[in-house]
């Protein structure tokens, strides 16, 4: 194992943890989102750039896209 | 619960699952060694059987193919059960405020957005087609291509996810994905002996039509999953306006 895939492993780790420390649901989307783009560099730097792309996509596009407005619309129910 | 509870539920699940987690991976192979003869016959035959420089396309759309297609059909059913749980009868109320609902209107944002559009389809499209010859493909190609919705939104243009015909148009384009893909399984019972067998020839390896029905199946699977992943969007942010009733 190389230097930096050390490195991304401990990346990896770190962001994971973070996520579960945030403990406001927005800003928890968002570094999820930072979380699953550090996995991406990961399975980048382990060879699998297919993989990543999807990763990229899915972090980065979709899944704090579906939170964050599922979360909007628990927050306009509140309101009622 | 109590925090002190919780913390004391977590500790032996916890240990529990960490044990289970070390049991499962202490008989893995050594980092870097362990290759399976599955992945070195795909790696040695594919660019000469298929044509296609990426080999991990020829095993999602060719070889498993058929796997494909069910994870395919759990996203179209994700989607529908989606639009089927968020679409409630619009009330007079709810239509009101669905017009109502105001623009995005920071205007970074929108400059943003503005600028996004083009390069957005752009790098979809570009990344749907080549899914044959380098990493990607319809998939991660279709979430780029979906995000347009997004950037649409930012740049103001969220009248477009209410009017009704937006909707229908998405619908219809996640269901014309997925029929054409399982269409070309289809095709492979018609002009070759199984579902999905590659009825088309090779083509030279490295250019943009090679891989016979594998750059087909990208077109196909990137329309149904940008649909899908549009409709869901779309689907939220109309449910959004219309007020929580739940």
């Amino acid at each position: 194992m190389s230097v930096i895939q050390a490195a991304a492993l401990v990346v990896v780790a770190l962001a994971g943890t973070a996520v579960v420390l945030v403990p406001e649901p927005r800003r928890q989307a968002i570094v999820a989102g930072l979380f699953g783009l550090s996995l991406a560099v990961l399975f980048l730097l382990f060879q699998a750039p297919d993989v990543a792309l999807a990763q990229i996509a899915v972090a980065g596009v979709g899944l704090p896209a579906m939170l964050l407005l599922a979360l909007a619309r628990l927050d306009e129910g509140d309101e009622e | 619960m109590s925090r002190r509870l919780r913390g004391l539920l977590f500790l032996p699940l916890g240990a529990a699952v960490f044990a289970g987690l070390v049991a499962a991976t202490a008989g893995l192979p050594d980092f870097g060694h362990g290759t399976s003869e599955y992945g070195e016959w795909v790696a040695d035959n594919m660019v000469g059987a298929r044509g296609t420089t990426n080999v991990v396309a020829p095993v999602v759309f060719d070889l498993r193919a058929f796997d494909t297609v069910g994870e395919e059909l759990i996203l179209f059913a994700a989607a529908a059960a989606c639009a089927l749980l968020l679409r409630t009868l619009v009330s007079e109320e709810g239509e009101r405020r669905l017009r109502e609902l105001p623009a995005v209107d920071v205007p970074p944002v929108r400059a943003l957005a503005r600028l996004l559009v083009a390069p957005v389809v752009v790098l979809g499209a570009y990344v749907v087609a080549h899914g044959a010859i380098t990493p990607g493909g319809g998939f991660q190609g279709g979430v780029i291509l979906s995000s347009l919705a997004l950037v649409l939104v930012g740049a103001g243009r969220a009248a477009l996810a209410r009017r009704e015909g937006t909707t229908t148009g998405v619908e219809l384009a996640e269901a014309v994905g997925a029929g054409a893909f399982v269409l070309l399984g289809i095709g492979g019972l018609v002009f070759a002996t199984a579902a999905f067998e590659n009825f088309l020839g090779p083509g030279t390896p490295g250019d943009l039509v090679s891989g016979g029905i594998i750059p087909l199946a990208n077109v196909a699977v990137g329309i149904e999953v940008a649909a899908a992943f549009a409709l869901i969007f779309v689907e939220l942010i109309q449910s959004g306006a219309e007020g929580g009733d739940g």
